[in-house]
C-alpha cells in the first residue's frame, strides 16, 4: 500500500491541481505539490528499509492478457530502485520548494500549470524507477518525455523556449523508437517483459539477438540522456525554467537512461560488446561535453554540458563494468548539479530573469554570500576535491577506467581536469572580478529558495560517506586506490588552479586567448558544428525537402486532382438537383420508373 | 382473347392514365380526381376478374376500396382546403417543402 | 354483342379519361370524371357486379362529386384558374414511362394463364351481401371505423383556427 503511494501521490497532485489549479491558487497548488513530494519521498524511505532487507514487488493490475502470457503492471523495489527513488523524491521535493521562490514572480499567470506538470513529471519519473516491466519502464519513459517537452515550452511566449521543446521532444522521439524496438525483441526474446523474469531466463538466449536487444535499449537512453549523437537538445532545453533545468535536466530524467541501462545491467553483461558500445559513446560524450562547456557562457548551458559529461562518465563506469560506481556516481551528481543549478537560478532570479549570459555578471560574491557558498560547494563537489561527494564517486569511476585500461583513465582524468576547469571559470567570471551589472543592485534570494539550496549543500557535502554503505549494499566491495585517489585530486585542483590564474589572476587575457584560438573555440562552442548539422541540414533539409513536395506533389497533384473533381462533382450535382428538386411530381414519376423497372424484372427474367 | 381480359386491359388502362394524371397536373383538385381515376381501375379489375373466377370477393374488396375512397377524398380535400387557407396556393408545383 | 357494349364502354371510358388529363378547367375535368364514373358503372354492369354498379353511382357520383364541387366553390375561382392544364416537361417525360408500363402489363395479361374460368351465381346482391356480412364482418366494421376517422379528421382539417 505505501509503495502504491510513494507512485501515486504525485499523481494525485498532478490531476488536483491539473483539474482544480484555477480554483485553488497558484500557492496552494505549489503547496500540493510540495506536499506529494514530501510525502513521496518519507514513503519511500519506509520502502527503501524495506527493500534492504528483502526486494519485494506489488502488483498494481493485469494490463493485457496476451493469450497464455499476462501482461501485468507492477512495482518492484529493490535495493536499487528504492534508494534511488529516494534520491529522486528528495530532490524533487527540494526543487519544488526552490520554485516557489522562483516563480515567484509568474503567480496569477496560471502558474499552477507549473506545478501540475512538475508533479506529472515526478510521477512519470517514480514510474520508470519503480516499474517491474519494461512496458511500465516505457510508460514512464513517455510520461517524462511528455512533461519535458510541457516544462521546457514552459514560457511558451518565447520563440526559444517553443524550439527547445520540439527539439527535445524530436530528439527524444528518436531514443523512444530505439527504446520501443528494444522492448519488442526483449518480448520476442524472452517471452515476458518482466524484469525478474528476464534475469532468470538469462542464460538461454542467442548472444547476437540479446545484444541488439541491448543496443535498441541502449539507443533509448542515448536519446534520453542526451548523450551523442542525440545530444543538442539538452543544451538547448535550458530555455525552461531553471528548477526544470534541475530537476528534469540534470538529476532525474537524463539520468532515466543512465538508470536503465543499470537496471537491466544483467542484459548488459550477458551480451559483452554492447558494454563496449555504451562505454565508447559514453566516453566521447564526456570528453565532447566538456569540451564544449569550456567555450559556452550561458550560465544554465555550462552546467547542462557538465550534466552531459558527467552522464557520459556514468555510461562509461556502466560500459567498464561498474554499475555500483556509475548509480553512486548518479546519486551524488543528482545532489551538487542540483545544487549548482540552483545556484545558477539564483542568480538569474536576482537579475529578474534578464541575464543569461556569465560576463553580465561579475562579483556577486559581495551581494549573495549563501549562493555563492552553495555553489562553490557544488563546484567542488563536481571538481572532485576531497572529501566532497564528487570525490568519492567520481574516483570509483576513474579507477574503473584505469583498471580497464590507461586509455580509458587518461580520457576519465582529462574529464576531471576540463570539469574543474569549467565550472570555476563560471564562478570565478561570476562571483569574481569586476561588477558588471548595471542598474539596480542584485541581492540575495528569500529564504524559500535558500533552504533547498543550503539542504543541498549539506547533502553534496556528505553523501560521499555513504559509499562504503552504498558498496556493501550491492555486494560490490571496493578498495580505494590512493594514488588514484590522490592523482584525482590533484587533477581536480589543477583545473581549478588554471581557472583561478586565468580568471583572477589574469595571466593570459581570457578574451585574448579566445581570440587567438578562434577556429578552435567556434568549433568547441557549436559542439564541433554537429547542432548546425542538425539544424541546418538535416532539419532544415528536411524542411526543404516538405517545401519542395509541398508545392509540387501537395499543390499541383492532390489540389489539382482535388480541384478538377470540383467539376465533375459539380457537373452530377446539378443533374441530382434537377431531379431533388422537391416537386412531389418528379417524384412519383421517378417512383413509376423504378416500379416499371421492378415490374420488367419479374415478367421478364426468368 | 375473352372480354374479361380486355376489360382488365381497360382497367390497367385507367390505373396507368391515373398516376399520368397524378404526375402532370397541375391543380391540386385534378390531382385528386386524378387518384379517384386510379382506384376506379383497381375497382374494375377486381370485378373483372370476379367474373372470370366467379365468386364475390372481388366485389367485396371493391365496396371496401369505395369506403377508403371516399375517406381519401374526404381528407384530402380538407388538406387542400387547410393548405390553401395556411399558404394561399393550392398548385403542386409550389410544395416544395420536401426539398427545403 | 358483349363486344359491342364492351366496345362502346370502352371508347366512353377513353374520352372521358383524355377529358379528365387534358382538360384545363378543373371543373370540366370533374364533369369528364363523372362521365368516366357511369362508364364505369355501365362496364361493372356488364361484369354481372349490380350491387357495385349501384354503390358506384350512389357513392361517387352524388357524395364524392358534390364534394368536390363544394369545395371548388370555397376556393377563389381565380386562384384555381391560376393552376390550370398539366406540366409540359413531366407529360413528356412520363408518357413513355407509363406507355411501356401498360404494353408490360398487356403482355403479361396476353400472355398469362389465369385461373380455371367459373360460374357467378344467380343473386349478385344477395351473394355480395351474404359473404359481406358473414365472412367479411369484421373488414367491413374496421371500413366504418376509417370512415369516421376520416370525417372527424376532415372535419379536424377545415375548420377554422382560432
Amino acid at each position: 500500500m505505501e509503495g502504491l503511494l510513494i507512485l501515486f501521490l504525485p499523481l494525485i497532485a498532478f490531476l488536483v491541481i491539473g483539474l482544480f489549479g484555477s480554483r485553488l491558487g497558484d500557492m496552494a497548488s505549489a503547496i500540493l505539490c510540495v506536499l506529494g513530494g514530501l510525502f513521496s519521498f518519507l514513503f519511500s524511505l519506509w520502502a527503501t528499509t524495506k527493500a534492504l532487507q528483502e526486494p519485494f514487488s506489488v502488483k498494481l493490475y493485469d494490463f493485457l492478457p496476451l493469450g497464455n502470457y499476462t501482461l501485468s503492471l507492477g512495482l518492484y523495489f529493490d535495493p536499487l530502485s528504492s534508494i534511488t527513488t529516494s534520491v529522486v523524491t528528495l530532490v524533487a521535493t527540494l526543487i519544488f520548494i526552490y520554485s516557489i521562490g522562483y516563480m515567484h514572480n509568474l503567480f496569477g499567470q496560471w502558474t499552477f500549470k507549473f506545478y501540475a506538470y512538475l508533479s506529472l513529471f515526478l510521477f512519470a519519473m517514480l514510474l520508470i524507477v519503480l516499474s517491474d516491466n519494461l512496458l511500465g519502464i516505457f510508460f514512464g519513459w513517455e510520461g517524462v518525455g511528455l512533461a519535458s517537452y510541457l516544462l521546457i515550452g514552459y514560457f511558451h511566449t518565447q520563440k526559444k523556449a517553443a524550439n527547445a521543446s520540439l527539439e527535445a521532444f524530436t530528439l527524444n522521439r528518436i531514443g523512444d523508437w530505439f527504446f520501443l524496438f528494444g522492448i519488442i525483441t526483449s518480448f520476442y526474446l524472452f517471452g515476458t517483459l518482466n524484469i525478474v523474469e528476464i534475469f532468470s531466463k538469462l542464460s538461454e538466449i542467442d548472444k547476437a539477438l540479446l545484444g541488439l536487444a541491448c543496443l535498441l535499449l541502449f539507443g533509448g537512453a542515448v536519446g534520453k540522456s542526451g548523450q551523442l549523437p542525440l545530444h543538442t537538445w539538452l543544451p538547448n532545453a535550458m530555455a525552461g525554467p531553471t528548477p526544470v533545468s534541475a530537476l528534469l535536466h540534470a538529476d532525474t530524467m537524463v539520468a532515466a537512461g543512465v538508470y536503465m541501462v543499470a537496471r537491466l545491467y544483467p542484459m548488459f553483461e550477458n551480451a559483452p560488446q554492447s558494454l563496449k558500445v555504451v562505454a565508447v559513446i559514453g566516453g566521447l560524450t564526456a570528453l565532447f561535453a566538456a569540451l564544449a562547456a569550456t567555450s559556452h557562457t550561458d550560465i544554465k548551458k555550462i552546467i547542462a554540458f557538465s550534466t552531459m559529461s558527467q552522464l557520459g562518465l556514468m555510461f562509461l563506469a556502466l560500459g567498464l563494468g561498474d554499475k555500483v560506481a556509475a548509480m553512486f556516481h548518479l546519486t551524488t551528481h543528482a545532489f551538487f548539479k542540483a545544487l549548482l543549478f540552483l545556484s545558477a537560478g539564483s542568480i538569474i532570479h536576482a537579475f529578474h530573469h534578464h541575464i543569461h549570459d556569465i560576463y553580465e555578471a561579475g562579483n556577486l560574491k559581495k551581494y549573495m554570500p549563501i549562493t555563492y557558498a552553495s555553489f562553490l560547494v557544488g563546484s567542488l563537489a563536481l571538481s572532485g576535491i576531497f572529501p566532497l561527494s564528487g570525490f568519492w564517486s567520481k574516483d570509483m569511476i576513474v579507477a574503473t577506467a584505469y583498471e580497464a585500461s590507461f586509455g580509458w583513465g587518461l580520457l576519465a582524468s582529462v574529464v576531471s581536469l576540463l570539469t574543474a576547469y569549467y565550472i570555476f571559470r563560471e564562478g570565478f567570471v561570476m562571483f569574481h572580478g569586476k561588477e558588471r551589472h548595471h542598474g539596480e543592485e542584485p541581492h540575495e534570494s528569500p529564504g524559500v529558495m535558500l533552504i533547498p539550496m543550503v539542504i543541498l549543500s549539506i547533502m553534496a557535502v556528505v553523501a560521499g560517506f555513504f559509499e562504503g554503505w552504498y558498496s556493501k549494499v550491492f555486494g560490490a566491495e571496493k578498495e580505494i586506490h590512493l594514488n588514484i585517489a590522490v592523482l584525482s585530486v590533484a587533477i581536480g585542483l589543477t583545473g581549478i588552479t588554471i581557472a583561478y590564474m586565468v580568471y583572477i589572476k589574469g595571466i593570459i587575457n581570457p578574451e585574448k586567448a579566445y581570440e587567438a584560438l578562434k577556429p578552435l573555440h567556434t568549433t568547441l562552442k557549436e559542439q564541433f558544428f554537429t547542432e548546425r548539422l542538425y539544424h541546418k541540414v538535416l532539419a532544415y533539409g528536411y524542411l526543404f525537402y516538405s517545401r519542395v513536395l509541398y508545392a509540387t506533389a501537395e499543390r499541383q497533384l492532390i489540389d489539382g486532382l482535388v480541384n478538377s473533381s470540383y467539376f465533375g462533382v459539380r457537373a452530377l450535382g446539378g443533374l441530382l438537383k434537377a431531379i431533388q428538386a422537391g416537386k412531389l411530381n418528379l417524384y412519383i414519376l421517378f417512383l413509376s420508373v423504378g416500379f416499371l423497372a421492378l415490374l420488367f424484372l419479374t415478367i421478364f427474367w426468368r | 382473347m375473352s372480354i374479361e381480359k380486355a376489360y382488365i386491359l381497360i382497367s390497367i388502362f385507367l390505373f396507368l392514365s391515373g398516376l399520368l394524371g397524378v404526375i402532370i397536373r397541375k391543380n391540386l383538385i385534378t390531382l385528386l380526381i386524378s387518384t379517384e381515376l386510379m382506384l376506379n381501375g383497381v375497382n374494375l379489375a377486381l370485378a373483372s376478374v370476379d367474373k372470370m373466377v366467379g365468386g364475390v370477393e372481388g366485389q367485396v374488396f371493391a365496396l371496401f376500396i369505395l369506403a377508403v375512397a371516399a375517406s381519401e377524398v374526404a381528407i384530402g380535400l380538407g388538406l387542400i382546403v387547410a393548405l390553401f387557407r395556411l399558404k394561399g396556393y393550392e398548385g403542386s408545383s409550389e410544395i416544395t417543402h420536401l426539398r427545403e | 354483342m358483349e363486344w359491342i357494349v364492351f366496345a362502346f364502354l370502352a371508347s366512353w371510358a377513353v374520352l372521358s379519361v383524355m377529358g379528365i388529363l387534358f382538360l384545363k378547367n378543373p371543373v370540366h375535368a370533374l364533369l369528364s370524371f363523372v362521365s368516366l364514373i357511369l362508364a364505369v358503372a355501365g362496364m361493372f354492369l356488364h361484369l354481372g357486379a349490380e350491387l357495385l354498379a349501384g354503390l358506384q353511382l350512389i357513392i361517387y357520383a352524388v357524395a364524392i362529386v358534390v364534394f368536390y364541387v363544394f369545395v371548388i366553390t370555397t376556393i377563389p375561382w381565380e386562384k384555381v384558374k391560376k393552376f390550370e392544364g398539366f406540366y409540359k416537361k413531366e407529360f413528356l417525360f412520363g408518357f413513355p414511362v407509363l406507355l411501356v408500363a401498360f404494353g408490360i402489363f398487356a403482355y403479361a395479361i396476353l400472355k398469362g394463364n389465369f385461373a380455371h374460368v367459373g360460374v357467378a351465381g344467380q343473386d349478385n346482391v344477395k351473394e355480395v351481401g351474404k359473404s359481406l356480412f358473414t365472412t367479411y364482418l369484421f373488414p367491413l366494421e374496421v371500413a366504418s371505423v376509417i370512415l369516421l376517422t376520416a370525417m372527424i379528421g376532415a372535419i379536424l382539417l377545415g375548420r377554422k383556427e382560432e
